[in-house]
């Protein structure tokens, strides 16, 4: 009998050694972003992701991807489908995938150092527009159309103000002077030079980048409105996911700036300073506006 | 100081060596480092062309964005270390960097201002640096802005630099090559020469023996088999002077030879050790310093050709005459013409004083002879008359004896 109990223990630990306990719903964890450059963004959040893997292993993660879409319905499919787990971006294409995928919001992310921002609507300083108003009949710049900065609160502001946006082919393309029309720069360095060479009547763009793409020729430029600020960015989650590893997800990504190995990743991962819990009002000015899904994400 | 042909030869053809491939390897070099400056300028010049195709959109759309990221791409080039995209009136609108912290000035350089007025593409070389600039042109020919880069030459410059350390190396290596070959065969190449040359003076030497060992057909084997020949012939028709000086040395007669104006030319040993005389003090001196009235006899002798031996005396140093059997003999050329006079001069001092002795022991034993004749004749005739008496009392006592012997037969 002590014979056979010996054996079985012989078999038992060779099996736990060459065939170790492994979890059988083991799979990848994926990080959701929308931009029009895949490899750049992919090498961005690679830090964040891995250390997100490597963490959650014992939740049966084991490894982080990537996961690029070119626009917020292409990501809201994605959260749909399961085939991203978290996605990452500034207030507005958040809350624009969120409501088409009833993600959930989970955290706000300190990219650089900055916690929120707010934009700035400019022109030349020699320019004879002064108001929003002004720029009926002429020409915006806007950077991309999945920027919350560079596009969503500008355009917000201006909807505000009652003014009629129409999105145009080119910046030498004609604008009615019931309306103002805009362009994508894709980048707000060439807002700022459009602007400053008069390719267009005015930029909007965060304030941070507005300063430090003006260089020597903010002197030549005036501020015509600064919007309210709102979250630098925010973290969501799909809403299948299961709320324990939600749970652990948050804990991870709260904890991550008290640890070494977490604030290297954070360090790596675009200088982040930390993630924490998403301020009560600050998203409120974007969801109380009254149809502000309607009319801007239309 | 005396250089071998052995060495010369090394010399010349180490020499030949490292001209020509010094000359070669120097010219590969020169030539291999125009066609790398040649090929890398040419590729800085195709950077350029494609950047400018490229950008050409992103200056008419005014992307400034879009040129960032075309001249970081362009980095992928290592030798690429500055770029900028300039607009129509020379302003940056991109520098390369992320940063782009030149966006909007001007440039200073004057290369900068060079480019502005270039219609097609430029460069300046500078130390380390090409410095590659032009115009960005639509396909209308409408001119959109300028493209300025900066290449650094470091990399090709070390690329030249490790080529020629190798073709140095190299160079060196087979001039090494070249040198031990042209040792190993200067060495086989000379050496049946100072064979040859070793062989010759001998032969020089008088040592006929001596041969050259010929080892090729080739010319230097002709010429080791001709001096084998000739070694031949003059050991078949010449005595080696060594011999013959041997000879002359070592003969016991006195030898003199005269030269044709009577002079003393040649003297051997016996002479000097006879006469007392060292040899330069006789050698060119006239014959009448060890002769006397028998110069004119030598004289008659060269003109007459006659060859005869006189017996006549010499003077030695001391002036002490010492007698002599002369003969001579002319020595002429095939033409007749005297070339001297070879005069063998034997001391007979011995056999004169042999002769004296000889003359007066024979005067004595005459006087002996005579005297010991007389004394004979005067014993003979003593002992005639003795005889005579003897004769007498025989015949008698042999008369007694018969008589005797005739009475006792009687009796009997």
């Amino acid at each position: 009998m002590r014979r056979q109990i010996g054996a079985f223990w012989v078999i038992y630990c060779l099996t736990v050694l060459f065939f170790p306990p492994r979890v059988s719903w083991a799979r990848p964890i994926h990080i959701g972003s929308i931009h029009d450059r895949p490899a750049n963004e992919i090498r961005k959040f690679l830090p964040l992701v891995r250390y997100l893997a490597e963490v959650l292993e014992p939740e049966g993660i084991d490894e982080g991807k990537v996961v690029v879409a070119k626009s917020i319905q292409q990501m809201a499919d994605f959260l749909r489908e399961g085939k991203v787990d978290l996605f990452l971006d500034s207030p507005f294409p958040v809350l624009a995938v969120n409501r088409l995928a009833g993600s959930k919001l989970l955290l706000r992310r300190w990219k650089k150092g900055v916690r929120e921002y707010h934009t700035v609507v400019f022109v030349r300083k020699d320019s004879d527009i002064s108001r929003l108003e002004d720029l009926k009949g002429k020409m915006i710049s806007f950077e991309a159309p999945y920027s919350s900065s560079g596009y969503f609160l500008p355009k917000m502001a201006l909807i505000q103000e009652g003014l009629t946006l129409v999105l145009k082919k080119n910046a030498s393309a004609p604008v009615a002077p019931d309306e103002v029309g805009y362009v994508f720069s894709k980048d707000d360095e060439n807002t700022v030079v459009w602007v400053l060479r008069g390719k267009v009547s005015a930029g909007a763009l965060d304030d941070r980048n507005y300063r430090k793409d003006a260089k020597h020729r903010l002197d030549q430029l005036k501020i015509l409105h600064e919007t309210f600020s709102i979250p630098r960015q925010i973290i969501s989650y799909r809403s299948d996911l299961p709320p324990k590893l939600v749970a652990r997800i948050k804990k991870i990504l709260l904890d991550m700036d008290q640890s070494e190995e977490g604030q290297r990743a954070l360090k790596a991962f675009e200088k982040t300073t930390k993630f924490d819990e998403i301020p009560e009002q600050s998203l409120a000015p974007l969801l109380e506006f009254p149809g502000f899904f309607e009319k801007v994400f239309k | 100081m005396r250089l071998s042909i052995r060495f010369k030869l090394l010399v010349l053809t180490i020499g030949a060596i490292s001209l020509v491939g010094g000359s070669i390897s120097l010219y590969s070099i020169n030539v291999g480092r125009e066609r790398l400056s040649k090929a890398f300028v040419g590729e800085t010049v195709n950077i350029a062309n494609l950047l400018s195709t490229n950008l050409s959109d992103d200056l008419s759309n005014l992307d400034v964005f879009s040129m960032r990221l075309q001249l970081e791409n362009a980095r992928i080039s290592q030798e690429l270390l500055l770029s900028y995209v300039l607009d129509t009136e020379g302003l940056v609108l991109a520098d390369g960097t992320s940063e782009n912290a030149l966006r909007g000035q001007a440039l200073s350089d004057v290369f900068g201002l060079e480019v502005l007025s270039a219609d097609t593409w430029i460069s300046l070389k500078d130390e380390d640096l090409l410095r590659l600039g032009g115009p960005i042109i639509m396909a209308d020919d409408t001119l959109v802005g300028y493209l300025y880069l900066v290449f650094s030459l470091d990399g090709i410059n070390q690329i030249v630099a490790d080529n020629t350390r190798s073709s140095f190396l190299i160079t060196t290596v087979i001039l090494g090559f070249g040198a031990l070959l042209a040792f190993f065969l200067s060495s086989r190449f000379t050496r049946p020469i100072i064979e040859i040359a070793e062989v010759a003076t001998a032969l020089g030497q008088g040592k006929l023996d001596k041969r050259v060992q010929i080892k090729g057909q080739d010319e230097l084997g002709l010429l080791g088999l001709s001096i084998n020949k000739l070694a031949v012939d003059l050991g078949k028709t010449t005595v080696p002077k060594g011999y013959f000086n041997k000879i002359i040395s070592s003969m016991a007669e006195m030898l003199i030879v005269v030269a044709p104006g009577y002079t003393i030319d040649t003297v051997n040993n016996a002479v000097l050790k006879t006469l007392g005389y060292q040899a330069d003090a006789l050698l060119g001196k006239p014959l009448n310093l060890i002769f006397s009235e028998e110069v004119d006899v030598i004289r008659d002798l060269i003109e007459k050709g006659v060859h005869k031996t006189i017996e006549t005396s010499v003077l030695t140093q001391e002036g002490r005459h010492v007698p002599i059997s002369f003969s001579a003999s002319a020595m002429r050329e095939a033409s007749g013409q005297l070339v001297g006079v070879v005069c063998i001069l034997q001391d007979i001092t011995a056999r004169r004083e042999a002769e004296e002795t000889t003359r007066k022991y024979s005067e004595r034993l005459e006087q002996e002879v005579k005297e010991r004749t007389s004394e004979l004749q005067s014993k003979n005739e003593k002992l005639e008359r003795y005889n005579k008496l003897f004769v007498g009392r025989e015949l008698r006592i042999r008369d007694l004896k018969g008589r005797i012997r005739s009475f006792e037969e009687e009796r009997n």
